[in-house]
């Protein structure tokens, strides 16, 4: 079949350029053998003093899970030494709970205040820590209120799981990969096709350009698949990684984020005149939402005004939705915020592209 | 016989006319020569013939095929070189032609193209590593996967040294024996001399002539005109060629 031959010739291209084989491999397999031979898990400790009178059946439970997970490393206290601590940096952060913790009045449950005194210098660990336990709290919720769940929403224990920062690493570099061969990697191959007459020598033959175009893209997207589970695999293999979710659903996500930020590289390759402007404007893109979207570190850590612009940014949803089906049971209807929202990005990447794509 | 024919063709960008209203035919098995200065409509008229650009009016027949309604039939008719055409970075001669072969959903025989434009021993190379005669060849290597019926070749020769343009020539002149129809544009007029069988030249969108080299020579010369030098017997290319021979040299 001579369609073979195009996806053929597709693969030989993508594999004997070297640069972008550098970018688009080999790049994320050395970021992830960096952070997966230093013991970041150790650094990521979060110090957690907690004040716990003990009073109640719920608290004494409270303080045992906390021990148990690997997060924290938990000290006890009265109020007041655990504050001085905080004050000399011995603790990230300092959780008193109520005398009455977790004993509601039945008739009229009022919400309890636990209060949060944490070093503002240290705003990873405190987002990480306060991500995690966010998460018990609203578990042991349930558990106390007994609340008939509306949702059958399953809320696994990302907590005890999501510890190693490999593998929070992981499915970040994973998007990442598929948001680099979007957008720069499209544009850039597109574009020096343009600027080299390529696309011109095509239309001088029977072919349709975008057939042609559709063999060039549709090979890289599925190169790039096989190029994540390369990164899992060894993810898994060699530094251990926890993958709990369904892999299939990772290869859903995939395609889906991978043809929102290629409709974005079409449009990018529509504006841009040459290769240079073209990885000009991708770097432009793709930079900021590298370190904005929590690929390396939590978004929790970030100032909040600036979590509540970037949350909308489609690596954000890609990241998120990448981590819940890799760390936890979480199925495509669980991170179905993620799923609209990247839908609509690829909306409007596309309508972008239509709009700004030249064949000339 | 024609095998092309363009009747009051007409191509505008806004209010710049580039071809005006010209009418030519190209006979079966010649090799027809376009001559005319830079921004003459050259490349337009052979773009439109070969269907790469919109026809605003007038008609052109391929081969009976009327070019404005059937362009992609035209294009399975036809071989191109472009005037800077440039392929792939990342696949060889032989990959190339076989891509080629695909667009036209042809299966070929990359090697037996190769022997014909003496790129044997390149198949394996890239492209980019090519000399400028070594990749003109292959240009035209490429335009001819399909074994058209038409070549078009745009300005084929510039840029080469004396020896690789005349071993182009031969080249060009061992495809119009096979039978094929060769339409070309140049700058050279001792190409369009020694290679083509009849020139048409343009200037500002017209055609001024169309003839045979010798008889434009003969018309010009009964007109009375004379060359203000003195004839010589040779001139530098001569004292060149002599000097360094015929010999084609690959860098």
């Amino acid at each position: 079949m001579q369609f073979g031959q195009m996806l053929l010739a597709a693969t030989k291209m993508f594999y004997r350029d070297k640069r972008m084989l550098f970018f688009s491999l080999f790049i994320p397999l050395v970021i992830m053998s960096i952070f997966g031979v230093m013991d970041f898990d150790k650094f990521g400790t979060v110090k957690l003093g907690l004040v716990n009178n003990q009073r109640t059946e719920i608290s004494k439970r409270f303080g045992q899970t906390l021990e148990k997970i690997k997060t924290f490393q938990v000290s006890q206290g009265t109020e007041e030494a655990e504050k001085k601590a905080l004050d000399k940096g011995d603790r990230d952060m300092v959780l008193v709970l109520p005398d009455n913790f977790g004993q509601f009045n039945p008739r009229n449950p009022q919400p309890q205040n636990l209060t949060l005194y944490y070093n503002q210098g240290r705003s990873d660990r405190v987002g990480a820590g306060t991500m995690v336990l966010e998460q018990i709290l609203s578990e042991s919720n349930f558990q106390i209120t007994k609340t008939p769940r509306l949702f059958n929403l399953e809320k696994k224990s990302v907590s005890s799981q999501i510890l190693s920062y490999i593998d929070f690493l992981v499915p970040g570099i994973a998007a990442m990969m598929i948001m680099q061969l979007g957008i720069i990697g499209v544009s850039a191959l597109i574009t020096s096709f343009k600027e080299e007459g390529i696309l011109k020598r095509l239309r001088a033959t029977p072919i349709q350009p975008s057939i042609f175009l559709f063999s060039q893209v549709f090979t890289r997207l599925i190169l790039l698949l096989a190029q994540v589970g390369v990164v899992l695999v060894i993810g898994i293999a060699v530094f251990k990684m926890h993958l709990i979710g369904n892999p299939l659903n990772l290869v859903v996500i995939s395609i889906l984020g991978g043809i929102g930020f290629l409709s974005i590289g079409f449009a990018i390759s529509g504006i841009a005149k040459t290769r240079d402007t073209a990885i000009t404007i991708a770097q432009l893109i793709q930079m900021p939402m590298m370190f904005l979207s929590g690929v390396f570190f939590p978004r929790e850590s970030m100032p909040e005004a600036l979590q509540k612009i970037t949350d909308y940014l489609p690596l954000s949803y890609l990241v998120h939705a990448m981590r819940e089906l890799a760390l936890t049971n979480a199925t495509l209807l669980t991170v179905q915020t993620d799923v609209v929202a990247l839908a609509i990005w690829a909306v409007i990447g596309f309508v972008l592209a239509v709009k700004f794509f030249r064949w000339e | 016989m024609a095998i092309i024919e363009v009747k009051n063709l007409v191509k505008k960008y806004g209010k710049f006319t580039a071809v005006d209203g010209i009418s030519f035919e190209v006979k079966k098995g010649e090799i027809f020569g376009i001559l005319g200065p830079n921004g003459a409509g050259k490349t337009t008229t052979l773009e439109m013939i070969e269907g790469l650009r919109e026809i605003n009016s007038g008609e052109i027949l391929l081969d009976g095929i009327n070019v404005k309604d059937n362009p992609n039939d035209i294009k399975r008719l036809i071989g191109i070189q472009l005037q800077s055409s440039s392929f792939f970075d990342h696949l060889n001669l032989k990959e190339l032609l076989t891509l080629f072969g695909s667009f036209y959903n042809q299966k070929i025989n990359p090697m037996e193209i190769l022997a014909e434009v003496e790129l044997t021993d390149k198949a394996k190379s890239t492209v980019k590593s090519l000399s400028g005669g070594q990749k003109q060849r292959f240009s035209i290597a490429s335009a001819m996967v399909n074994d058209p019926i038409v070549l078009f070749l745009d300005e084929p020769t510039t840029g080469l040294d004396p020896q690789a343009r005349r071993h182009l020539w031969n080249f060009i002149r061992q495809i119009q024996k096979k039978g094929k129809t060769v339409v070309l544009t140049t700058h050279y007029m001792e190409e369009a001399e020694e290679l083509c069988d009849r020139i048409a030249i343009m200037d500002r969108g017209k055609i001024l002539t169309l003839d045979t080299p010798e008889n434009l020579i003969k018309n010009l010369l009964k007109t009375g005109f004379k060359k203000k030098k003195i004839i010589q017997e040779a001139n530098m290319e001569d004292v060149f060629l002599n000097l360094t021979g015929h010999g084609l040299r690959e860098e």
